[in-house]
Formats: structure tokens, C-alpha cells, sequence
């Protein structure tokens, strides 16, 4: 019977897992346009040339390349569409990111036969990013069950599958989204060595974090959060807690530090030259970097994606982060997210949308673990159904427009004043109240609601559509 | 511990060695020509080489651009290219790359008794001529 439940929960595991890799594969050649941003090309041409010729070649801006060309590489026909009209500024060896993303992406172009970089089509380099989403997708539905259970887990799991900006965001080819698996790997294996205190547990989760940083240096959130976590676990791990930090940061630096190994191949000068440069690029995010987090996502250079599920996912962060004290999973979302903070304050240069997407997972999965303590109690209904409503009202807006919306203004006015005034009176007075059966059903009609919209806009995001958002 | 890390670093030693040695007997400048300037297979050129246009300016470029009005019996395209970008000093270069960018033959103009004629400031012009910052030309279909 137990194994027969396990099975089931598997199965919607899967399913849900299958829900959001559809998603992202509906239309990921077509939005983000080819182009918007030219990284997506740089790091599969890097891993295209590593492998090929043993040299990275890539697209870069930052100063301090001695070997530079410019060429009009017109894959994608960029240059009749999203290039600027500047030619591609072509660097070797290319040190703007360490390798791994460059590696998959360029390895998996070179499989399909692609020969040069003009080929390096977008149709063929987002195909693994697709895979990769659905990866970080299952990941994220594993780390919220291991910390919360599966209620969280599924209702994360549907959030994370749909939420527009998160899909759109997980088909580009991004440092990021190579890293975050790697992440939520590190943070799954740490807790479950905290459950069961078994040592291969935290050698993977150390080995995890240090991959994460391969992917790109913000990777190293990985290896923050995981020393946090374990010093955070202190008091449990006993005596030897600071062999497991030791441990960990040794295993996880020394694989950081084959990066460094990378520039020492082909010059350490060069390399720390573009490293300075880095780390002193032009603070784009400026002082409403906090207040942009919230409110609004800048996916490419060029086009914003205003999505409620992140503003919300942050609300729940500071709903945990006001409890007196966090249990395990609690630390595990309130560490990831602000040691990523930390790192986003530190190296953040302009306000690309790619910056934001490690913050997701912890913010979805805080989300989701609000929203299942809302499911258990009927006293916390009102804040459920208000949360559910900004999502539900804000993707309204994208079918119906507002002179059309107000056909349907009687119902909307009256329906949710009726919903507000009844848990006003089930708070004040405990007699009025609605079986658990019925309670339950209304937050979860509005929550499903709110995940069909989810999925009409993200199939609403055409090439016309995404011409046209701002 | 230490053994992990003697292990992992006699790996990373040979790692660079292996890596030092494939990149200094495959990579040369050819290589990394026929990658960067290489046409895609998978492209269809365009009848009409005034179909396609490029996008914009090249703003970064300073002086060092060149601009190109094709005049075709249908249509016509304004192009302004970076002479970063264009490699040689002629004109034909210049009708190389924008063929490649535009995609188009560049044959049409290039072979004897072609039907295009290109002017500049109004006098026709040799296509081996040289190219100077910010020239511009026009060329027209016969």
C-alpha cells in the first residue's frame, strides 16, 4: 500500500515534470527572438570552438582582449532582425564565463552536424536548455518534497512548470540555467545528509556546488548556501560540523578552481585581465535593484515580462523570514535566496532578466509552502484567496481588455466582496465556517484558475505577441 | 581528503596538459576563419539581393563604415557596413560581405559584363577600387 502511494506520488511527479517541459518546448525557437541576446550564441560558439580546435572563441564587450575580430556572422538572420547593426566582436580565448553551459550547447550543435558558426541556429542550442528547464523543474519539485512534502512539492511543481517568465526564461542558453540544477542538486543532497547523515551525501552536494560555479562565478551561490546551511546546522550536526564546512568548501573550491586552471591553458594574464574587467563592469542595476526584483523581470535587453508569481514568491520569502525560528526546509529557501541576494548585489551589472532566474526556485518553492499551510486552514483562507487573485487578475487583463472587462465587472465586484465579507465573519466569528471539503475546493479552484491562465499567456506568447510587448 | 585532492589535481594536471596540446596543434587562424566566415548550408540565398537589409548602424565603428544603396529593378536596399568587419580594402570586398550578410550572390556583381553598375558622387566606379571611411556608393540593375 505504502509503495503503491510512493508510486502514485512519483507519477504526478512526472507528469507535472512532463506539463512543464511542453511548455517550454511550445514555440522555444521563436521567444525570446533569435538574437535578443547574443550570449546564447557566444557561449555554444565557445564550447563549438573548444571542442573543434581546443581554443574558446566567443562574443564579448569587455575590455582587455588582445585578440580581437569583428565579423557579421548572420546565423539566424540577426542582421536583418534583432541585431544592432554593429558588427560581432569575436575574442580568443574567450574568458567572460567559465565552460561547462558553452560545452553542452556548442557539444550538442556539433552532434547535429553543425559545422561552423553561422549555423549555430537557435532551433538546434535551445534544445538541451529545454532539457535543462525541465531538469531544474523536477529538481525544484524534489527539493520542496525532501523539505516540505508533497503537498508543497506538486503545488510548487505546477507554479514552476507555468509561471510565463520563468518558462521563457529556462529555454535561453544562460549561465544561469546551467547553474541551477547544480544548485538544487547541492541544496537536495544537503539536506537529505542532514536527515540521514550519510557522508556520500554531502561529497555530492560538494561536488554539485562545485560544478554550479563552472557554469558561471554566481554559480558559488552554491557553495555559500551550502556552508551556511551547514553551520546553520550546527547544533544537530554535533562536534563535527566544521570538518563537514572544511569538507565541503575543499571539495567544492577545488573544483572552482579548474576556472582557474582554464585561463592558466591558455594565459593566466589575459585571464585575470578579463576577470578585472568583470568584476569592474558598469553597475547597471542601480539602487532599484531590489524594487525591479520585485515588481518586474527584464528577460533580454529589449522586453520586459511583469510576472506576479515572482512578487508573490518574494512576499512568502518575507512571510517564513518573519517566523521566530526556521526549521530545516525554512533555512534551506531563506539562505539560498539571500546568499543569491548577496552575490546579485555584488556582481550585478545590468538589469538582464538572466540575473534574476537562481532567486526562482527558492521564491516558488516558498510560495508553494505558504499556499499549502493556507490549504490547511481555513483561518488563513483570506490571505490565500487575496494572494491567489493578484496572479488571477493580472493574466485576466492579458485576454480581456478593459472595456470588455466590464461585461463581466457585476461578477467580478460582487463575487469577490461576497468571498472578502465571508472570511471577515469566519474571523471574527469562529461558528461561521465552511467544511474543510468546502474551503478547500474554493482555494483550489481559484489556484487552478490561476494555472490555466498561466498556460493560455504562456501559449499566448507567439512571435506577433512578443513583437509587440514592451 | 587529501587523497581526494592529490587524485583530483594530478587529474587537473593532466587534464591541462591534454587540453595545452590539442589547442596548440588544432588551432591556427585558418581554422577559426572557415568557423566565423563559413556560409551556413541550411540558408536559401535571395533572387533579389535587395530583399534583405542590415539592421541599423554601426554605431561603435566611429568613421570606419561604408554605405551601399542597391537600386534592383524591384525594390532597393540602403545598407551601411563597419569596415571592421570588411576584410580587404576594395569594393569587392565590400560586396563580398554584404552578400553574406544579405545573402545574395555575390556573382551578379562580380563577373564580367554584369548587370550592375556602381557610382560614387555620380562617376561609375571599378569595383577593385579602394574603399576610404565613410564612402558611399550606389549601385543599380540594369
Amino acid at each position: 500500500m505504502k509503495n503503491n502511494l510512493f508510486f502514485g506520488k512519483l507519477v504526478i511527479v512526472f507528469v507535472v515534470t512532463f506539463f512543464g517541459f511542453v511548455l517550454r518546448y511550445h514555440n522555444y525557437d521563436k521567444v525570446p527572438f533569435p538574437g535578443e541576446s547574443m550570449d546564447e550564441y557566444s557561449y555554444s560558439w565557445m564550447g563549438m570552438s573548444l571542442i573543434k580546435t581546443g581554443m574558446p572563441v566567443g562574443i564579448s564587450g569587455i575590455d582587455g582582449y588582445k585578440n580581437n575580430i569583428s565579423r557579421y556572422i548572420n546565423v539566424d538572420r540577426v542582421f536583418q532582425n534583432t541585431a544592432s547593426g554593429n558588427p560581432m566582436t569575436i575574442n580568443w580565448p574567450w574568458f567572460d564565463h567559465p565552460p561547462l553551459l558553452g560545452l553542452i550547447t556548442g557539444g550538442y550543435a556539433l552532434s547535429q552536424g553543425v559545422e561552423n558558426f553561422e549555423e549555430t541556429n537557435i532551433f538546434i542550442i535551445r534544445r538541451p536548455m529545454v532539457i535543462l528547464g525541465s531538469l531544474t523543474l523536477f529538481l525544484v519539485i524534489i527539493l520542496a518534497w525532501v523539505c516540505f512534502g508533497f503537498n508543497t512539492a506538486v503545488i510548487s511543481g505546477l507554479i514552476y512548470a507555468s509561471s510565463p517568465v520563468i518558462v521563457v526564461g529556462s529555454r535561453m542558453v544562460q549561465g544561469e540555467n546551467g547553474l541551477i540544477p547544480w544548485y538544487l542538486l547541492t541544496l537536495i543532497s544537503l539536506v537529505l545528509y542532514f536527515k540521514n547523515k550519510n557522508k556520500e551525501w554531502l561529497i555530492f552536494g560538494a561536488v554539485s556546488a562545485g560544478l554550479a560555479s563552472l557554469f558561471k562565478l554566481s554559480g558559488v551561490v552554491a557553495i555559500m548556501s551550502g556552508i551556511f546551511l551547514l553551520w546553520s546546522e550546527r547544533n544537530t550536526l554535533g562536534i563535527k560540523w566544521k570538518e563537514d564546512v572544511n569538507k565541503f568548501s575543499l571539495i567544492s573550491l577545488a573544483i572552482t578552481s579548474l576556472f582557474l586552471l582554464f585561463g592558466f591553458i591558455y594565459g593566466i594574464n589575459q585571464f585575470v585581465e578579463i576577470f578585472n574587467s568583470n568584476s569592474e563592469r558598469f553597475y547597471g542595476i542601480g539602487s532599484e535593484a531590489i524594487y525591479n526584483l520585485l515588481i518586474q523581470v527584464k528577460i533580454t535587453n529589449r522586453k520586459f515580462l511583469t510576472d506576479p508569481w515572482i512578487l508573490l514568491g518574494w512576499v512568502s520569502m518575507l512571510v517564513i523570514l518573519m517566523s521566530n525560528k526556521l526549521k530545516l526546509g525554512e533555512k534551506v529557501l531563506v539562505i539560498g535566496t539571500f546568499s543569491y541576494l548577496g552575490i546579485y548585489l555584488m556582481l550585478g551589472s545590468h538589469p538582464y532578466g538572466w540575473y534574476v532566474f537562481p532567486f526562482f526556485p527558492t521564491l516558488i518553492i516558498s510560495l508553494g509552502l505558504i499556499f499549502t499551510k493556507i490549504f490547511d486552514s481555513n483561518r488563513k483562507m483570506l490571505s490565500g484567496v487575496f494572494l491567489t487573485l493578484i496572479p488571477v487578475g493580472y493574466f485576466l487583463t492579458k485576454f480581456i481588455d478593459i472595456v470588455e472587462f466590464q461585461k463581466y465587472a457585476s461578477v467580478w465586484k460582487f463575487g469577490l466582496v461576497g468571498i472578502i465579507l465571508f472570511f471577515i465573519a469566519m474571523r471574527i466569528d469562529t461558528k461561521v465556517i465552511l467544511n474543510k471539503l468546502g474551503y478547500r475546493l474554493l482555494f483550489g479552484l481559484i489556484f487552478l484558475v490561476s494555472i490555466y491562465l498561466n498556460i493560455r499567456y504562456v501559449l499566448m506568447l507567439t512571435i506577433d505577441y512578443w513583437y509587440k510587448a514592451i | 581528503m587529501v587523497f581526494f585532492l592529490v587524485l583530483f589535481y594530478i587529474f587537473a594536471v593532466l587534464l591541462f596538459l591534454l587540453i595545452k596540446i590539442y589547442s596548440k596543434s588544432e588551432f591556427n587562424l585558418e581554422k577559426l576563419n572557415s568557423l566565423t566566415n563559413d556560409r551556413s548550408r541550411w540558408i536559401n540565398l535571395a533572387d533579389n539581393p535587395c530583399v534583405n537589409l542590415i539592421n541599423g548602424e554601426p554605431v561603435d565603428s566611429g568613421k570606419e563604415y561604408v554605405k551601399v544603396h542597391l537600386e534592383c529593378i524591384e525594390g532597393s536596399s540602403d545598407n551601411t557596413l563597419s569596415l571592421k568587419a570588411v576584410e580587404g580594402n576594395t569594393w569587392e570586398d565590400v560586396i563580398n560581405t554584404l552578400a553574406r550578410v544579405n545573402l545574395f550572390n555575390p556573382d551578379d556583381f562580380l563577373i564580367d559584363n554584369s548587370n550592375w553598375k556602381c557610382f560614387r558622387g555620380g562617376v561609375l566606379i571599378n569595383l577593385d577600387s579602394e574603399i576610404k571611411n565613410s564612402d558611399y556608393i550606389n549601385c543599380n540593375e540594369k
